[in-house]
């Protein structure tokens, strides 16, 4: 893994949302306000490793009128509100990730490019995570393993992950049952634990240099952190929970096929939206195992070492339409899901949906499998771009979704340099 | 003393009869020669190295061309300011040695051309290092998980009860132990306080609990059905359900049923029969049993991981450590199948922790060595518990993934079951299912750890209970977690909560500042003071204390270390050298030698490859990944205690071994579990030795299916000589792309070929794929060969009613002969082996490279140079024995400051 260095000026830029904006709860809005404030707008980063049988996949043309490819017959009815994008590597110029197979982290950091994964940049703008309950919430499949988490901190710590509908029923809408007095005590006393590391941290910093010093700067960002968070909870333990329309979901399904994984988080996420209790959400296939036609249980990442074998080929890319409906059935379900001036939840919602990886059997990340939809006030969807080799990277995607959305964010990890927007054309 | 650069460019040079002239010159600040040198230096380097790049590299790498992301104009200046600098010009070097540039077919200089371009630059750059050494240095340094789990034990005498609570540590390269890769948040810091606070309640409760001893006999157990991902004989009509969805989500997608998926045939409901079979099954296997004074639990044979288990009435009164002692044995016929046959002590997934997850809690796991008749004695000798967790008690389950069971049969019930075949006749449990038979549990506890107690009070508690005992107490502790003097200003800042009103008022507060302490800065950085004008100085005693004791034993100064820091006598050279060699005595070397290796060697990547064990590799079964890092760690551990050279790692003439990789590489007359070291036949070694040849390495450079020589290849260049291969150039299409022939018919070396007939591939490829190739006998599990085989269907199933089968084919004779990119031929891999050893310098260069990387906590470059060389002048010397190198590193200048 290839890390750059990072000087104690970029430290401070990348930290400067969370080190300049002591969280206050007046900027929450109250109830009221709420009524009269705009719709917020949320975000929806979904990954799966291992690429797609890229053959079925990328559409042949682009323009508007590109031809509907095979794999993306599932998205056929949201067309207008999708772009495709073809050609875009993961890291600009280059051919492959941090490991062969590109798994969710090389994903969310642009093969740790950036330090804070493309989701977690979201959630610390201004308009996103400091407004709601959870900052961001970050779901997977099932807890991943082998450092594949696909959120990473903004100082590059790979987010736990919430690894069952079960567990993000819990924590969205059923309150925990101790006394408010009990949750009064224990934030206090984690406040003045906090204050006690703060001088600890000062009196240390002293003995140091600089560079010694930045790398501290991480455990004081961690404190202020929790600090805010010690302020979130103070606010909102007095705010009851959302009631939802969403029974508590049964235990995991016997056979996880991509469909039912997603779908047993759709109505929670869709939920998690509707109520505002966040606004960023990151969720990671875990792309395990599956069972092919024969019925046998069949490892996913010995399968994509398919060596051309059309059999594997057309088994895999079964698999990516299934993931595709998936994707669709939760897309379908924030079109229906109204706010409260008629418009859908899809309107306000990005979604970012692709694989770091276009090709395992040759473990390639460059063309990567890459859709965004939704939010259509501020994107220009319906159409697929076709991009040479060396032009984009997942980098430039991301700086271009988070103007769109009006993050005023620093260039992101190795995106194009040089003024405005790299990929203009895919802004309203 | 001779400066190599980098010894694969010198034994190249060597091998053209060239000499690398020596440089012995006092430092000087970059380019400042004395005047006459300077002179030469530029004359030399008009007249050898300019007209060279402008003649051979400016066609691709000058003027804005950048092939290969590589411009050199900025090479014409002569000036090496920066370190970017240097590498730049050390990998003009490297390609042009290796003779890689210029590229095949453009024009190349003649070899006296090269030798004096390359010597001049050298001599550059041998000067530019001198300038840069000591510019390195290893910026804060958080400890990683294991250092932190380690520490907290020094302190407290028990390990944390962490789990999967911190999240992953990040990794510079593969290594675990550089500042600048481990990075801190607020997750972590959450962490640190809420475990620190479990470990405070343990070490230093209101009133030293009692320990209690209780056996649960085996016939107190329940079964816990635990639960599967479908791995359990699947319920007919709920599958047929599950495959109905499956097909009509398909159907609905046009063309989703043409070509290959015909296979896809509507499911079709369970029959009468295949009900009944399911019935008897369930009726007829019950999945445990009560036997011999004790119970067994079944496992079908099948893939997959499931918890299914026996739950013993556990509940403990206060939360705490506690011994476990279980009575175990295998049903399973062979001594294979023991290794195989794991258990796990779980939660039960309805527990507190359990059920945030899919998977129960997984607290501890043993593969167990003994039978019904004599069970075995498993002890956990610390496990946390609390009255919470054990709640439904605790669960003893197979651990293992089943999937590589069935050896034997070839089949499994799973199977039949799912296409509706007659399953057949099934005499006995044991013939389709492996039991797990448990005689009794045993928990005493909760143990009672007075390490901390002693440490703060060691003359007994105070007689007065005052925020002044409070604080010399406190002092005291942090004396030795912080590994260092602690004023007593100091320990108040840690005790401004503080409000004493008795001894409970008085234990609470101690509580709560110790564990403020453990999670404070002081304690989970590996701080130096630094001098106020930024220059480098001398480690103190107590920092030279710390980053030695982290570096061999992977944990905070024992208080023998700390004792001479404070004598300030660890910095004479003669304490120094006495102490490395008493932490190298003590068992705990062993987690330096763990982590080092695998993170030089890369042993991870084991883990990341999936070994189909279920068709292809069955003798590939549960456990053999540990099992095969084990012995390469063992192998390490051997050179390095048993003072042997470091080139044994390339060949050697003994193996470590026990019963089941004894039979796994075909050797003879190895019994029992316990790895030890075995001297091999001659006939022996010409399949094995050294550690290119283990199953690790082997296994971890294959896809799991099949061999790809191209990555091991790279793994031997990488891991053993040190040159980094480059990563492959852009827009290669895959090869299925290129028109290739079928290429699920070739054998890997026709593949290759096909590849290297690319003339984009072919450049970097005849290096790496000659490495590579020259390890065919081995198979990708590592297994020796001479016959290619391909895993392949030979009779085409129908689906619901046939399934297809697959067996080895012979694909054609492995070549084992062939010639090294270098031009060298070789006959049989042991003699590629030879080859390799005579790049001796390279391979030693490669491991101290890895060493200082490991020690230092940084990455290192060309300002290590200087370091590196002496500490190689070291090996080469002392017969490369790693002691002597160690001694050497941890005397050396870059150790010793800061």
């Amino acid at each position: 893994m290839f890390i750059h260095p990072i000087t104690r000026r970029a430290m401070l830029r990348e930290g400067a949302s969370v080190l300049a904006l002591p969280f206050l709860p007046s900027l929450l809005p109250a109830a009221e306000e709420k009524k009269a404030a705009a719709i917020p707008k949320r975000f929806l980063m979904v990954h799966f490793a291992y690429g797609v049988t890229y053959q079925d996949w990328h559409p042949v043309d682009s323009g508007p009128n590109w031809t509907m490819s095979r794999s993306l017959k599932p998205f056929a009815e949201v067309r207008d509100q999708m772009t495709v994008f073809r050609g875009v590597s993961l890291v600009r110029g280059i051919t492959s990730g941090t490991n062969g197979h590109g798994m969710a982290h090389d994903f969310g950091t642009v093969a740790h490019r950036a330090k804070g994964s493309i989701d977690q940049v979201v959630a610390a703008s201004d308009e996103f995570g400091p407004k709601t309950r959870f900052s961001s919430l970050t779901c997977a499949a099932a807890a991943m393993q082998d450092h594949s988490n696909l959120s990473y901190s903004l100082n590059h710590t790979p987010i736990p992950v919430i690894p069952s509908p079960v567990a993000l029923y819990q924590k969205l809408f059923v309150a925990e049952k101790v006394g408010a007095a009990v949750i009064t005590e224990r934030l206090a006393r984690k406040q003045s634990m906090l204050d006690v590391l703060n001088e600890r941290v000062k009196s240390l910093g002293q003995k140091l240099n600089a560079e010694d010093r930045n790398k501290l700067d991480e455990y004081l960002v961690s404190i202020r952190s929790l600090e805010e968070q010690i302020a979130k909870d103070r606010y909102w333990m007095n705010a009851p929970l959302p009631k939802t329309d969403v029974k508590k979901p049964e235990a995991e399904a016997d056979m996880p096929s991509p469909r039912k994984t997603l779908n047993l988080f759709t109505s929670l996420i869709r939920a998690a939206f509707q109520t505002d209790q966040t606004r960023v959400i990151s969720y990671a296939f875990a792309n395990q195992s599956f069972i092919n036609s024969e019925g046998q249980r069949v490892g996913y990442h010995t399968y994509t070492h398919h060596q051309g074998n059309k059999v594997q080929m057309e088994e895999l890319a079964l698999q990516d339409i299934l993931r595709n409906e998936a994707l669709a059935d939760l897309l379908r379900e924030l079109r229906a899901t109204k706010e409260r001036d008629g418009s859908c939840l899809l309107d306000h919602t990005l979604v970012l949906y692709g694989s770091s990886c276009e090709n395992a059997n040759v473990h390639q990340a460059i063309r990567l499998p890459l859709l965004t939809f939704g939010m259509k006030s501020r994107f220009q969807h319906g159409s697929c771009h076709g991009y040479e080799f060396g032009q984009h990277g997942l980098a430039d995607v991301a700086q271009t979704l988070f103007h769109g959305m009006g993050i005023n964010s620093p260039k992101y990890a190795d995106s194009t340099p040089g003024k405005g927007v790299p990929m203009p054309e895919i802004l309203a | 003393m001779p400066h190599h650069r980098r010894t694969l460019a010198t034994s190249i040079l060597s091998m053209f009869g060239l000499v690398v002239l020596a440089v012995c010159m006092p430092t000087q600040p970059p380019n400042r020669l004395p005047a006459a040198e300077e002179a030469t230096r530029i004359l030399e380097f008009k007249t050898k190295v300019e007209p060279f790049l402008t003649t051979y590299c400016a066609d691709c790498h000058f003027q804005g061309k950048n092939k290969g992301n590589t411009q050199l104009d900025g090479l014409l200046s002569g000036d090496i300011a920066t370190k970017d600098t240097a590498q730049l010009w050390q990998n003009v070097l490297d390609v042009i040695t290796e003779g890689t540039m210029p590229p095949r077919g453009k024009p190349r200089a003649a070899a006296a051309q090269t030798q004096a371009f390359v010597e001049r630059v050298n001599k550059d750059l041998a000067e530019a290092a001198k300038v840069f050494a000591g510019s390195n240095k290893p910026v804060l340094r958080r400890l990683n998980k294991r250092e932190y789990e380690n520490s907290i034990e020094e302190l407290f005498g028990f390990r944390p009860n962490i789990g999967t609570r911190f999240p992953d540590d990040g990794l510079y390269q593969r290594f675990d132990t550089v500042g600048s890769a481990l990075f801190m948040s607020d997750y972590q810091l959450d962490r640190y306080l809420e475990i620190a606070q479990e470990i405070v309640s343990q070490a230093l409760p209101d009133a030293m609990p009692k320990s209690e001893k209780q056996t649960y006999p085996g016939d107190s157990l329940r079964y816990y059905p635990g639960f599967s991902y479908g791995d359990m004989p699947r319920e007919p009509v709920s599958f047929y359900k599950s495959q109905l969805e499956r097909y009509e989500a398909l159907s609905k997608i046009k063309g989703g049923l043409e070509g290959q998926a015909a296979g896809l045939k509507k499911p079709t409901p369970p029959t009468r029969e295949m009900l009944d079979q399911y019935a008897w099954l369930m009726k007829n296997h019950l999945p445990w049993e009560k036997q011999e004074s004790g119970a067994t639990i079944y496992m079908p044979l099948g893939r997959g991981r499931q918890y299914a288990g026996l739950t013993f009435p556990t509940k403990v009164p206060v939360a705490g450590y506690y011994r476990i002692t279980i009575e175990a044995g295998s049903t399973s016929p062979t001594p294979w199948d023991k290794d195989v046959n794991a258990l796990a002590v779980v939660f039960p997934r309805n527990s507190e922790i359990g059920k945030q997850q899919p998977d129960p809690n997984i607290l501890f796991t043993s593969t167990v060595e003994g039978d019904v008749q004599q069970p075995e004695r498993i002890i956990i000798p610390s496990l946390y518990l609390s009255p919470e967790t054990t709640r439904s008690g605790l669960t003893i389950t197979r651990a293992v993934r089943l999937e590589q069971i069935n050896q034997s049969s070839g089949e499994n019930t799973e199977k039949l079951i799912l296409v509706g075949r007659q399953p057949r006749p099934m005499k006995t449990l044991s013939e389709v299912y492996r039991g797990l038979y448990i005689r009794s549990v045993t928990v005493e506890g909760p143990i009672v750890y007075r390490n901390a107690m002693d440490q703060l009070f060691p003359g007994g508690m105070p007689s007065q209970y005052s925020k002044t005992a409070a604080a010399q107490a406190l002092q005291r502790f942090m004396s030795k977690a912080l590994r260092r003097p602690v004023t007593i200003a100091e320990a108040e800042g840690y005790l401004k909560n503080f409000k004493i009103a008795g001894r409970d008022s008085f234990m609470a507060g101690m509580r709560d500042a110790v564990a403020l302490v453990i999670s404070s800065p002081d304690f989970v950085y590996q701080a130096v003071e630094r001098r106020s004008d930024g220059k480098p100085a001398r480690l103190s005693p107590h920092e030279l204390a710390t980053r030695l004791s982290f570096f061999l034993w992977n944990q905070t100064p024992d208080d023998r270390l700390l004792a001479l820091a404070d004598n300030g006598t660890l910095t004479k050279p003669d304490v120094l050298r006495s102490e490395v060699e008493r932490l190298l005595n003590d068992p705990r070397h062993q987690r330096f030698v763990a982590s080092f290796t695998t993170a030089w060697l890369e042993l991870g990547r084991l883990d990341e490859v999936a070994v189909d064990s279920t068709e292809r590799f069955p003798q590939f079964s549960g456990g053999m990944k540990d099992l095969l890092k084990r012995e390469t760690i063992e192998f390490i551990r051997t050179v390095l205690d048993e003072d042997l050279s470091l080139l044994n790692i390339v060949e050697s003439d003994w193996m470590i071994l026990n019963q089941r990789l004894a039979q796994f590489y075909g050797i003879d007359g190895v019994t029992g579990p316990e790895l030890r070291k075995v001297k091999l036949t001659p006939e022996q070694r010409r399949q094995r030795g050294g550690i290119i040849t283990q199953g690790s390495i082997l296994t971890m450079t294959s896809n799991g299916t099949r061999t790809t020589p191209v990555v091991r290849g790279g793994w031997i260049m990488k891991a053993i000589l040190g040159a980094t291969p480059p990563p492959p150039p852009p827009n290669v299409k895959p090869l299925e792309d290129q028109g290739a022939r079928d290429i699920s018919k070739m054998t890997i070396r026709q593949l290759l070929e096909e590849h290297r007939r690319i003339p984009a591939c072919a450049a970097c490829h005849q290096k790496i794929d000659s490495y590579g190739l020259a390890f065919e006998n081995y198979d990708a599990i590592g297994r020796w060969r001479t016959m290619e085989q391909d895993y392949r269907e030979v009779a085409k199933g129908v689906a619901g009613v046939k399934r297809s089968v697959y067996k080895w084919v012979d694909v054609g004779p492995v070549e084992a002969s062939g010639t090294l990119y270098s031009g060298e031929k070789f006959q049989t891999p042991q003699e590629v082996r030879q080859i390799i050893l005579r790049q001796r310098e390279a391979v030693a260069r490669n491991f101290l490279r890895n060493l200082l990387t490991y020690a230092l906590g940084r990455a290192t470059d060309i300002a290590d140079q200087p370091t590196i060389d002496q500490l190689q002048g070291v090996m080469t010397r002392e017969g490369y024995k790693i002691k002597p190198a160690i001694q050497a590193l941890v005397a050396s200048e870059a150790f010793l400051t800061k």
